[in-house]
């Protein structure tokens, strides 16, 4: 269950920087590692996988999302004088 | 009730690996007039907070992929003071846990087990607390 969600991330940066190969070198990590975390047989290293969201949200920024929004830019419901966990 | 302030609706990012779950928020807030998107995962929270611009994120801290904690902190590197209320759903509810939680930059936090009506009023005091500056549907 868990080792999808690293797969679909890690296949979706591939897709936007053109393939393993390039993911890998991006990541700075051995292509077989990449394979295997794909495959679901490893998990990435924390600060690899931290990196691949970064880049997705990068890239799908960059290139105008899935959806409509020009830019992300959540509101401030609350208003951030009065937060606090209660 | 008393509250006169103007009625907010919410643009509200649910995000829990809990199916059940995620749907029974989902059908409570949208009766509530808020508008909702689901995330199963922390990527997911992320990407659905981007794309839908959300004002409220509710977190469940044990998911997949990023934590609750991890999300909070993604968020708020991203976007600052300018990041969605995030609210977190969690068992652990001490004093060192709302602490650990604010530090991450949560803004809330609701301990497991909850009432839904709980949250429906924590969610209807932001979206009035948020009346006066922000956009009205």
């Amino acid at each position: 269950m868990s080792a999808s969600v690293y797969s679909r991330a890690l296949l979706r940066a591939a897709e936007l920087v053109g393939g393993r190969d390039k993911l890998a070198k991006v990541l700075r990590v051995p292509k077989e590692d990449l394979d295997n975390w794909i495959a679901g047989e490893a998990k990435p290293p924390r600060e690899v996988f931290m990196r691949v969201v970064d880049l997705i949200l990068d890239e799908t920024s960059a290139a105008g999302g899935q959806s409509d929004a020009p830019e992300p830019l959540p509101h401030d419901a609350a208003g951030s004088s009065q937060r606090g966990i209660d | 009730m008393g509250d006169r302030r103007a009625f907010v609706r919410l643009r509200i990012v649910v995000a829990d690996d809990d199916p059940d779950t995620v749907r029974t928020l989902q059908l409570l807030l949208e009766d509530e007039g808020h508008e909702v998107k689901t995330a199963s995962d922390g990527p997911a929270a992320l990407y659905a907070v981007r794309d839908f611009g959300a004002d409220v994120l509710l977190l469940d801290i044990g998911m997949p992929g990023l934590n609750g904690f991890e999300v909070a902190q993604k968020l708020r590197e991203r976007y600052g003071s300018a990041k969605p209320t995030l609210i977190a759903i969690t068992g652990r509810d001490s004093a060192a846990d709302k602490s650990f939680a604010r530090s991450t930059g949560f803004d809330h936090h609701v301990a497991k087990p909850y009432e839904p009506r709980q949250l429906v009023a924590l969610i209807d005091s932001l979206a009035r607390a948020g009346s006066a500056d922000k956009r009205t549907h």
